[in-house]
């Protein structure tokens, strides 16, 4: 591992290459639309193609369904109907199609937000382009269209030497969050983390002179996180070494919660995993929303509940909860971490379709369900609402669709969008089933947890991982 | 260096609005195979229930 000294020495190489390959201090000036409104703009398109993508078959489905129903078929003979019309293998292709269509369309919106110089000196650069190679150092983009979206940008160096360093580069851009405060963060906690092991190490951050620019260099550590693996990968780390995975990522951030320190934004980009000999190793990235929970700074406590809040349905039924009570943080940071593991194993279809369950369990997720289904369809007629009125705003001789009503369209929305966020929030209920179902073996004592983790019943869950270790 | 967001927009709703044509002859594509799959579902149906008769 780097030690501080050799990143200081780094930083003169950096110092040296970025004056020649470092991005330009971009300005992004606002002509009618807000950044905030065209990320939001992004966020809704990616959403829609994927949701839309995801339907395709179900939807099918459901027609098949209702209408061998209706035929009163037996169901052998549906099935050796549909065996010989090779109908799964036909239905698999038109989903592969949507697939092939889908990832073509997010492509092309990601190629829209490239930045055209206007300075013949410098360099272009386009998300098709995510490595390239300048003045003998290798660059390759590891951030996204939301990332460039929000003023920000990852990139992997690599020397002629060989010599690999990770360099976060934010733009401040108004009426948005404070990016240069969140670096600042970011510096603050792989400081106070650096000697867990499970952190990378960091340089100086540098602010650019006219404060609207700043880079921090991070340690190049080993891993690969969970949203950029490959199929091997996600075999390997998520399937057949999943029991070592949820222990290898939940002793990482009960290191950090040792500290008194939450990491708040858990996801799937959080946790690099690499394998060593037999053993899964993890570090633990991007720091920027952390909070010091031994600081006892209100305002903090108060913005980490309110990015749990927004993922966590949990933290929005009790009205009486207690925003600043600290058990109450832990335990959504720790349901976050079960929520992505689950989700990653489970996978984005599956989390949200429905399986068998024993009567018992039967009957718990229906009590959960009606318990739950209204804040959720809330949540989703907000949604839907904002979806509209962008839908409306394309003139009709652009669209290629007929727009319904505000309720007829709001009421579609209801009918697809609702059962999927039931199956997705109660997965502390069928997190067995659905685990089992994709072939994957974790001990009782890990399962047991996780389920507890995803409880809606905040009283039920964990706070740390003690539990996990004994 | 300035980006257009407005320009931005409208290309992705362009995107967006090909990308809904496209959905829809997959949909079109599906619904076929399924209303074939009906018609011979149908006729196996018949079928049976034209062998229950002749039984009887």
């Amino acid at each position: 591992m780097k030690t501080l000294e050799s990143l200081a020495s780094t930083k003169t190489e950096i110092e040296k290459a970025e004056q020649e390959i470092a991005p330009k201090s971009t300005k992004i000036e606002v002509v009618e639309i807000s950044n905030e409104e065209l990320e939001q703009h992004v966020i809704s398109a990616e959403s829609h193609v994927e949701q839309q993508t995801a339907e395709i078959l179900p939807e099918g489905e459901k027609r098949l369904k209702s209408s061998s129903l209706s035929m009163n078929v037996s169901p052998e003979t549906l099935d050796s109907t549909k065996q010989e019309f090779g109908l799964d293998a036909k239905l698999q292709e038109v989903q592969a199609e949507a697939g092939q269509i889908a990832s073509e369309t997010k492509s092309d919106i990601e190629a829209i937000t490239q930045e055209a110089s206007d300075d013949e000196n410098s360099e272009s650069f386009s998300f098709s382009d995510r490595k390239k190679t300048v003045l003998g150092f290798e660059r390759e983009d590891f951030g996204g269209i939301i990332q460039r979206v929000r003023g920000k940008e990852n990139i992997r160096y690599v020397s002629p030497e060989g010599q690999k360093f990770f360099t976060k580069y934010v733009n401040q851009q108004e009426d948005q969050r404070d990016n240069i405060a969140g670096l600042k963060n970011e510096k603050h906690f792989l400081d106070l983390l650096a000697d867990s092991g499970i952190t990378p190490k960091t340089s100086e951050l540098k602010v650019y002179p006219n404060e609207k620019r700043a880079r921090l260099s991070i340690e190049q550590v080993p891993g690969v996180s969970l949203d950029k693996m490959n199929d091997e990968q996600s075999e390997e780390f998520l399937k057949e070494k999943a029991e070592a995975t949820i222990h290898s990522t939940a002793e990482a951030l009960e290191k950090i919660h040792q500290k008194n320190v939450l990491l708040v934004d858990v996801n799937e980009g959080s946790f690099l995993l690499d394998k060593k000999d037999e053993n899964i190793s993890t570090y633990v990235v991007d720091f920027e929303l952390a909070v010091d929970l031994n600081k006892k700074i209100p305002e903090d406590n108060e913005s980490a509940f309110r990015w749990y809040a927004n993922k966590d349905l949990a933290l929005t039924l009790d009205e009486k909860i207690d925003r600043q009570d600290i058990e109450v943080l832990k335990k959504a940071e720790v349901n976050l971490w079960a929520r992505t593991l689950a989700e990653k194993m489970i996978g984005f279809s599956d989390i949200s379709k429905s399986i068998e369950l024993s009567p018992e369990k039967q009957e718990q997720f229906n009590a959960m369900k009606v318990k739950i289904s209204p804040a959720l369809e809330k949540q989703i007629i907000e949604r839907a609402k904002k979806d509209y009125e962008y839908q409306s705003k394309i003139p009709k001789e652009d669209r290629f669709y007929d727009l319904p009503t505000k309720e007829d369209f709001i009421q579609t929305e209801i009918e697809r969008e609702l059962p999927r966020k039931i199956e997705e929030e109660l997965l502390g209920l069928t997190l067995e089933e659905k685990i089992k179902m994709k072939g994957i073996v974790v001990s009782k004592k890990s399962l047991d947890f996780m389920t507890r983790a995803l409880n809606l019943e905040l009283k039920d869950r964990p706070t740390n991982f003690n539990e996990l270790r004994a | 260096m300035t980006s257009d967001n407005l320009q931005k927009k409208k290309q992705i709703d362009d995107i967006l609005a090909k990308y809904t044509a496209k959905m829809t002859a997959v949909k079109q594509k599906r619904d076929k195979i399924i209303s074939d799959f009906l018609e011979i579902l149908k006729e196996k149906k018949l079928e049976e229930l034209r062998n229950s008769l002749k039984q009887l």
